[in-house]
């Protein structure tokens, strides 16, 4: 890479590490929300057990981690396998019709704005390349990404960390506390940890940092209070003698 | 579209030979045999391998007195551009509102461009080929030679016959 194309370089680097954002936001606030809801309702069944509580919460973030990130990797791997066969099929395409590819990449330049002849000259050079042709082909008109952007693997270990992350706040105060005291430090930190998740994700996505951050949080609380709502319900109706 | 024997229509255009743009018309074909076809536009890439596959017989044609003329409803301008680009040696009619090649019969009313169709007229101005292919197939200039070269022998000329391979 020659020195003045660094900042390319990085620009193209932060696009990929903002891809990879989109695995580490979802894992992190699946894993808050969904142990918080677990632990507040185990609470509402058992509010003077916290190592109870504890246990189920470990259990379940490993569980569902482990659950997500095999769904990521899964999923990931499906589409990548989808992608694949599609680009594929649009090389059998090129290669039968190569000048289909060429008029088709000659009308996009024109739409973009270039006038007929300068997108002419300009698809004509690129076409001196069969593997550049294709490669503009694929992304400019058929709006193919390249496979190697897609990292199964990376993205469900992504996945799985950043869900055991977010469940580590509200399981936590269960492991040095217990009672109302645990609950609602398990509450408060993870309604933290979700406000800088959404803080962190409205900042990287350009949008309002605060908007983005009060509206994770409400979802927590929210959560937080349904879940211990039904395990309230259930240890009534249920574990009561 | 016209056929064999049908004169030709009288039009009148703007056309640009290497820089020179001058006024066209069926006037010019009179007294020399003439190829003339239609082409969908400049600056696309079929009609390139046509209009270039032209351009290699130029000499061959000129020693058989005859001329090629291409038109298309593409401007003036993007003709002087298009020949730059290609080094075309024969001229291009600019038959921006499509009349010529709804004379002849082989407007694309659709989308107004022509059809990729050749007609071979001999110097009485009368339709002595015709051929019409569809927009995504490129007509054969080696055939449109062959077929000038046999009516212009005067033969009775059995399929593919070709006065150069006969002598």
């Amino acid at each position: 890479m020659s020195k003045n194309l660094a900042p390319i370089e990085q620009v193209k680097s932060r696009i990929e590490l903002k891809g990879r954002a989109r695995e580490f936001v979802f894992g992190m606030q699946d894993g808050l929300i969904s142990i918080l809801g677990l632990v507040a309702g185990v609470y509402g069944a058992y509010p003077n057990q916290g190592f109870i509580v504890a246990v189920i919460g470990i259990t379940g973030a490993f569980a569902a981690a482990i659950s997500m990130a095999v769904g990521s990797l899964l999923s990931s791997e499906a589409e990548r396998d989808l992608l694949l066969a599609e680009i594929n099929q649009a090389y059998e395409h090129f290669k039968k019709e190569p000048y289909l590819a060429q008029e088709s990449l000659l009308e996009e330049f024109m739409n973009a704005g270039l006038d007929k002849p300068t997108a002419y000259k300009a698809v004509k050079v690129i076409s001196s390349n069969e593997t550049v042709l294709f490669e503009n082909f694929k992304d400019s008109v058929l709006g193919l990404p390249s496979v190697e952007d897609e990292n199964p693997y990376l993205n469900a270990t992504v996945m799985f960390f950043a869900f055991v992350l977010g469940a580590l706040f509200p399981v936590t105060p269960f492991l040095i506390s217990s009672g109302s005291m645990a609950y609602y430090t398990a509450i408060g930190i993870t309604g933290i940890a979700l406000f800088s998740l959404g803080f962190l994700k409205g900042y990287l996505s350009n949008q309002s940092p605060l908007k983005s951050a009060s509206k994770f949080f409400i979802i927590a609380v929210f959560a937080g209070f349904v879940s211990e709502g039904v395990g309230n319900l259930v240890s009534q109706y249920y574990l009561s003698p | 579209m016209l056929s064999i024997n049908d004169k030709v229509p009288s039009f009148s255009a703007l056309g640009v030979n290497g820089s020179a743009t001058r006024e066209y018309s069926d006037k010019d074909l009179a007294g020399k045999w003439s190829i003339i076809f239609f082409y969908p536009e400049d600056f696309s890439f079929i009609c390139p391998t046509e209009v270039t596959g032209f351009n290699r017989h130029i000499e061959e044609v000129k020693k058989l007195d005859t001329q090629i003329i291409g038109i298309s409803v593409d401007p003036v301008d993007m003709h002087k551009e298009w020949i730059k680009e290609l080094g075309i040696k024969y001229p291009l009619i600019s038959d921006e509102d499509g009349k010529i090649a709804k004379s002849f019969g082989v407007l694309d009313e659709a989308d107004n461009r022509a059809h990729r169709a050749t007609f071979i007229i001999s110097p009485q101005l009368n339709i002595e080929f015709t051929m019409v292919t569809s927009r995504n197939v490129g007509r054969s200039v080696e055939e449109t030679m062959r077929v000038l070269r046999a009516i212009q022998s005067g033969n009775l000329c059995p399929a593919d016959y070709d006065p150069v391979k006969e002598e």
